[in-house]
């Protein structure tokens, strides 16, 4: 066995001098040593001597381990050569000076901002090496090192299968049984069920493993056990976790549902990839400021939706009123800190249905809803309000407001300290004018909240309604920051979509945006606004990024500062900053068909096109037509390759708008459909021919021509 | 393609307009033609 001899201390292997032993195992004895070509120092594995004696088995491990060699990621230990000298296998690897993962868990867990960084750091790795088609097979605490600055590598990426006595693919109840009498094998404690059936194995075995790490580093303990391998492994074919929510109080259900999905014995039931893992850790992070925050107590934080209020005026004219108020209360709760409020696209979706209040508390995922009227008589003015327990139907408050329209600010603020005075009533200090009042004329107020209302409806008859509505209330506020605000947006917006030319849109957005940074330079609309203008009017990339980035701080539960944020990042191709704000958009809103269809522009702008066609999908699913979702949808399906879907999509989407960027993407020639049912020449004419596309005029530029 | 960029530059086609209409990342694969580059500098600021 020249294996013993060569490796002493100060002895020497090729160039390799070897300086000690830091470890030993089923998958072959690791040293430190000294490369004295490259005078660095590298971590050497000697390959197990079964494995180093059979070819074929040495001839796999090598093509993994090159393959893993390619990978070049700051979480993944690196590899730099597979060598043999004197009938010595062996390879050498980074060297990596921590302590490994299982010797950093105590009993009760780790803290939960630990938890997130070091599990996001895995589902990185691992979604590094899925992208290349490499599965770890063996993700274990022992497998992940993390230094002393508290960086994590993950080691023995792919190398498992051929390091093995035994392939773990293979292992089974029985071979998992051999242990008992003495033969080496790996424990099955992180393995995926699939695994130890020896089913076929794909990258979700190794989310499998990561959720068993997520589990311990949360709760100091394994979630499946077992005196013996066959029971581990018979308890991890069968049995459910304990929730992690009864050992673990200050974990946040959002944390333990994403750990118990990691662990379904389904794969298709798992997470899809890793980087969905990712993504829904940096989600968690943004959606409690710069770190994943403990909750403080046992219950799930206070939560609740604000229903449309029902339009009793008898005019239908009236119900952007109804839906003002509402809006407003959905947006002065927003601001309270520790109160979780469901969406405004996501709650109105329930307008005038007849679901049961507790079904809909369920689909919301809130505890409490509010719901209410709203009836008007010229200036009189009758609102009643109640707060409704999700759960079981019960009112726990209720009120009703007789007063004149000019108390409208009045009733808005005693709306909402009555709920929170109900719900969370530690907040009830922070509650005097949660409501924002940015205008004092209620008549200005009403114009707003009309404003908006069309806004919300983006199409191009509906934002000139919305443009007359915010330039009629700064007729009578010129003071009125928020209709400056929303006067910009629909710029924007009409930019956006081509119905305006730069030229006429530019300075009037520019106008109206500067005047609401001047008169509320700290509020999300204000700052929205720039953002929104440099980006679509500019390019100015750096305001851009900034006031998205300052509207995300102001309010990080605004679905629709997060959605266009991610937008933004996706086209600076910032991927792994772009995924998580539009994940966060859309867990925040996640009935909204606007902001599935935002997550989907920027998923396209990122190329990646699946993921961009399932988001529109989706937001297709919540509202049947939807132009922003048929046009991104339309987009992916080209570049998919599903050229007939495509083209029903765009050609739905032009019926339906006439909008100047979709006529353009399908030309108004005749001729493209001709190019169109050719794919591969259609894919080159149209791109190139598209990117001349006018956004203006798009009858004369709009030329496709066969390659 | 350069004559249908500088169009697109001339009239200050939003980026994510431009993005969206023409393929996605396709244009990206022209980086090396400097005429190009410029362009889709000017239109994305990267």
């Amino acid at each position: 066995m020249p294996y013993l001899a060569a490796m002493n201390p100060h002895s020497s292997i090729a160039h390799y001098r070897i300086a000690s032993k830091i470890g030993a195992g089923g998958m072959g004895e690791v040293y430190r040593a000294t490369d004295t070509k490259l005078g660095r120092d590298v971590a050497l594995k000697l390959l197990p001597a079964e494995m180093a004696s059979d070819p074929e088995r040495l001839a796999r491990f090598r093509r993994e381990a090159r393959a893993v060699a390619t990978l070049n990621h700051p979480h993944i230990v690196t590899i730099f050569s597979v060598e043999e000298a004197d009938g010595i296998h062996f390879l050498t690897m980074e060297l990596v000076e921590g302590q490994s993962l299982d010797r950093l868990i105590p009993e009760s867990g780790l803290p939960v901002e630990r938890i997130v960084e070091i599990a996001s750091a895995l589902a990185d790795a691992l979604a590094a090496a899925h992208d290349k088609g490499i599965v770890h097979r063996d993700l274990k605490p022992a497998n992940v090192m993390v230094t002393g600055e508290g960086r994590v590598k993950v080691l023995d990426f792919g190398l498992a299968k051929e390091m093995r006595p035994h392939d773990p693919a293979d292992a089974t109840l029985t071979s998992a049984g051999k242990t008992a009498v003495g033969v080496v094998l790996g424990t099955p404690a992180y393995m995926s069920p699939e695994q130890i059936a020896g089913r076929t194995l794909d990258h979700r075995t190794d989310i499998f493993s990561l959720g068993i790490i997520l589990y311990e580093m949360a709760s100091g303990r394994r979630p499946f056990e077992g005196a013996s391998s066959a029971e581990l492994a018979s308890t991890i074919l069968r049995d459910t976790p304990r929730p992690l929510t009864e050992i673990r109080a200050d974990l946040g259900n959002d944390l333990c549902r994403l750990i118990q999905r990691c662990l379904e014995k389904e794969p298709r039931d798992r997470f899809s990839s890793a980087r969905d893992v990712r993504d829904g850790l940096q989600a968690l992070r943004l959606a409690s400021g710069s770190g994943a925050r403990p909750a403080t107590s046992t219950s799930p934080p206070p939560s609740i939706a604000v229903l449309p209020f029902v339009n009793r005026s008898g005019d239908a004219d009236n119900e952007f009123f109804s839906d003002g108020l509402s809006e407003d209360l959905i947006n002065a709760l927003s601001r309270l800190p520790g109160l979780q409020v469901a969406s405004r696209t996501s709650a109105f979706r329930f307008r005038g249905g007849d679901l049961d209040i507790r079904q809909i508390g369920r689909q919301l995922e809130v505890a409490t809803l509010v719901e209410g009227s709203v009836r008007r008589s010229g200036a009189r003015l009758r609102v009643t309000a109640q707060l409704v327990n999700a759960e079981n139907g019960y009112q726990l408050w209720s009120e009703r407001y007789d007063r004149q329209m000019a108390d409208v600010f009045e009733i808005q603020d005693e709306i909402v300290a009555s709920i929170v005075k109900a719900v969370v009533p530690a907040l009830l200090g922070d509650t005097a004018h949660a409501v924002e009042r940015s205008t004092e004329n209620t008549e200005a107020y009403e114009l707003y909240l009309k404003g908006r209302h069309y806004w919300h409806q983006r199409s191009p008859s509906t934002l000139r309604l919305a443009i007359q509505c915010f330039e009629q209330a700064i007729q009578l506020d010129p003071q009125y920051a928020l209709a400056h605000a929303g006067l910009a947006d629909c710029y924007g917006i009409l930019r956006l979509y081509g119905w305006i030319s730069a030229e006429e849109g530019r300075p009037k957005a520019h106008a109206a945006m500067t005047k609401a940074m001047a008169l509320a330079p700290a509020s999300l609309e204000a700052n929205f606004s720039r953002a929104f203008y440099a980006f679509q009017f500019e390019r100015d990339w750096h305001v851009a990024g900034t006031d998205f980035q300052k509207a995300v701080a102001i309010n990080p539960r605004s679905s629709l500062a997060q959605g266009y944020y991610a937008v933004f990042l996706a086209m600076e191709g910032r991927a792994d900053d772009a995924v998580p704000h539009a994940t966060l958009a859309c867990q925040l809103d996640p009935l909204s068909a606007f902001i599935h269809s935002l997550a989907s522009v920027a998923l396209y702008s990122l190329g990646r096109l699946d993921e961009a066609e399932r988001a529109a999908q989706q937001a297709l699913e919540l509202q049947p037509d939807y132009l922003l979702a048929l046009w991104t949808r339309g987009l992916a399906l080209c570049g998919l390759g599903r050229h007939e879907e495509a083209i029903q999509t765009l050609e739905r989407a032009v019926t339906l708008s006439r909008a100047p960027i979709f006529v353009g993407l399908l030309g108004l020639d005749t001729r493209v459909r001709g190019v169109l049912m050719k794919p591969s020449a259609w894919c080159v004419s149209w791109k190139i021919e598209a990117a001349g596309v006018s956004t203006s005029r798009p009858s004369h530029r709009c030329r496709f021509t066969s390659v | 393609m350069r004559q249908a960029l500088a169009a697109a530059v001339g009239e200050a086609t939003p980026p994510l307009t431009f993005r969206a209409n023409s393929g996605g990342l396709f244009l990206e694969e022209f980086r090396s033609d400097p005429e190009i580059n410029r362009m889709l500098f000017e239109l994305y600021g990267h």
